[in-house]
């Protein structure tokens, strides 16, 4: 009687269709997949490490780095975290503004996974049209917070600084032209046969193994669960904003297309409502322990110069405890579950990134597929090995 | 359903596991005798009026040195029938066997793998128990407070 072996294949962390450095052992029939073993941690920086001998403020610009393709949703998640711990209440327009930022990232991160996820399947010309547009958004990322991708912008109790005069008129701009866009992405592969055959019935996820291996984002609405982070724990005044959270129905690749482009849909509606509404006030909490004094009172009044300095060297003292916070990220739902001992670091980060456990259902996904659907599905997941590998 | 009823209840089912709870942020944290961890788990995913599908996260934590019990485990789980969420810890010293919950949830293979690699944490019953995402040679347990920050080989030349 033959025995049967297997052929191990490595998709080897270098790979331009892998989205980062991710390893993939392949255990195949022919064709056809039968275990599939991810390697990770190529990428691993040690960052909850380093997060403990960091003030919280400090740790900011590593949240940038996690999630590279979404840096002001992570800042908003541990920003939030940190507020949570503290207490304190952040003024409605620094919430607003903090939305309309969130919002416009989502939409800057959900054109690259739509351009390069249509490029690994060969479509090319997508990803010049998606970057296109991608240009706009980051642009006025940049005017606001000074760097495209690491913005650094959001800080404990509110923003770094306000938003220049012609941001809302630049955010308008784009918002108005925005959705026809869209529908311009749409008439390349919404209904084109190559798409639908490439797409439809691969990879799909059930909605019990979505729940039991914790997948969240775009990945568990496409497999039928109606579950948002904005609408169900709902933070920073997305309960104001009136959107619509899609779902599909299936789970494969292209219930996952669907909804992430209806997702852009509803970003720019949620922008426009913010920009509309948007009042006017503060940008940083009355919080005397968190909030630097204005600049003028730091050169001419001691008590200023002293609280300026100690905010700047030392940080801030927080209570004791533990709290845990998650945001609506592009990805899914990122947390951080800080641990704290009431000094001014913290005693333990620990950062729950969604791309890990969207990755850890891929073994699952791609089961008894083909080859070739196994890059389709890497770009359905849509991962960043920058947050897996923390 | 308030969160004192649901320990109450909690209580009830297993009165000896039940170490103590705690309310802070509006999040409720119970304390539980890691060896009932697993029968503890299985009633709060399966049961009513809990229902907790979906395991979020689950830390390893190191309390210190000096701290008596050592090292922690957080489970953070969430009910997505009925939309809360609560948080499980278990504490214990260096060395004692932790049964692994990646049989109630999936979501937990990989987080005990890491929580292993970073702790030492020991787990049985894990179906993969082996570094993630650590270079498969490293020694040392890097996220304990004993460890340096910088590693024991920063002044070393890298050896390729």
């Amino acid at each position: 009687m033959a025995e049967t072996r297997y052929m191990t294949v490595n998709m080897g962390p270098q790979h331009p269709a892998t989205h980062g450095v991710l390893r993939l052992l392949l255990e195949l029939d022919g064709e056809y997949i039968v275990k599939t073993t991810p390697i990770i941690g190529h990428l691993h920086r040690g960052v909850e490490k380093l997060a403990e001998e960091r003030t919280y403020h400090q740790f900011i610009p590593f949240t940038d780095r996690l999630d590279y393709t979404a840096g002001m949703n992570n800042n908003l998640a541990y920003v939030m975290a940190v507020e949570k711990l503290l207490g304190i209440e952040v003024p409605k327009r620094a919430q607003y503004i903090r939305v309309a930022l969130a919002e416009l990232q989502r939409i800057a991160a959900h054109l690259i996974w739509l351009g390069t996820h249509a490029l690994d399947i060969g479509a090319m010309t997508v990803l010049f049209y998606t970057f296109r547009e991608r240009e706009t958004v980051i642009n006025i990322l940049e005017h606001v917070s000074g760097a495209r991708l690491t913005p650094s912008y959001m800080r404990v109790g509110g923003l770094a600084a306000d938003v220049p005069d012609n941001f809302e008129t630049l955010v308008m701009d784009f918002v108005e032209k925005f959705p026809e866009c869209i529908d311009g992405y749409e008439t390349l592969l919404t209904k084109n046969p190559i798409w639908l055959q490439r797409t439809k019935g691969i990879g799909i996820l059930s909605k019990e193994d979505a729940l039991n291996y914790g997948v969240t984002g775009p990945v568990l609405r496409g497999s039928g669960v109606k579950w948002d982070i904005r609408k169900q724990f709902p933070y920073s005044s997305y309960e104001d904003f009136d959107f619509e959270v899609p779902v599909g129905t299936v789970g494969d690749v292209y219930d996952r297309y669907l909804v992430r482009l209806e997702e852009m849909r509803q970003s720019t509606r949620i922008i426009k409502q913010v920009i509309t509404n948007m009042p006017s006030g503060e940008i940083m909490a009355d919080d005397p322990k968190v909030s630097l004094p204005p600049k003028d009172k730091v050169y001419n009044d001691i008590d200023a110069l002293i609280r300026h300095f100690k905010i700047e060297s030392s940080g801030f003292e927080v209570p004791e405890g533990e709290v845990f916070f998650s945001a609506e990220n592009p990805k899914g739902e990122l947390g951080f579950y800080l641990v704290s001992d009431g000094s001014n670091m913290p005693a333990r980060i620990k950062i729950r990134n969604p791309s890990y456990y969207n990755l850890a259902a891929l073994p699952k996904m791609i089961e008894g597929s083909l080859i070739a659907d196994v890059v389709t599905v890497i770009g359905s997941i849509d991962i960043v090995l920058g947050e897996i590998d923390k | 359903m308030d969160y004192h009823e649901m320990v109450d209840l909690i209580k009830e089912r297993f009165p000896e596991a039940i170490l103590g709870y705690k309310i802070f942020r509006g999040e409720l944290t119970i304390e539980v005798d890691y060896r009932e961890i697993v029968p503890v788990c299985t009633f709060l995913k399966e049961e009513e009026p809990f229902r907790m599908e979906v395991l979020t996260d689950l830390a390893g934590l190191d309390y210190g040195v000096e701290a008596s019990p050592r090292f922690g485990i957080a489970y953070l789980l969430t009910s997505v029938e009925h939309i809360f969420r609560m948080r499980v810890k278990i504490s214990f010293e260096e060395g004692t066997e932790i049964p692994s919950v990646s049989g109630i949830w999936k979501s937990a293979e990989w987080p005990e793998r890491e929580a292993w690699e970073m702790f030492g944490i020991q787990f049985v019953n894990h179906p993969d128990l082996r570094k993630l995402l650590l270079p498969d040679d490293m020694k040392g347990y890097p996220l304990r407070k004993d460890f340096p920050t910088k590693g024991y080989h920063f002044e070393e030349p890298f050896r390729v």
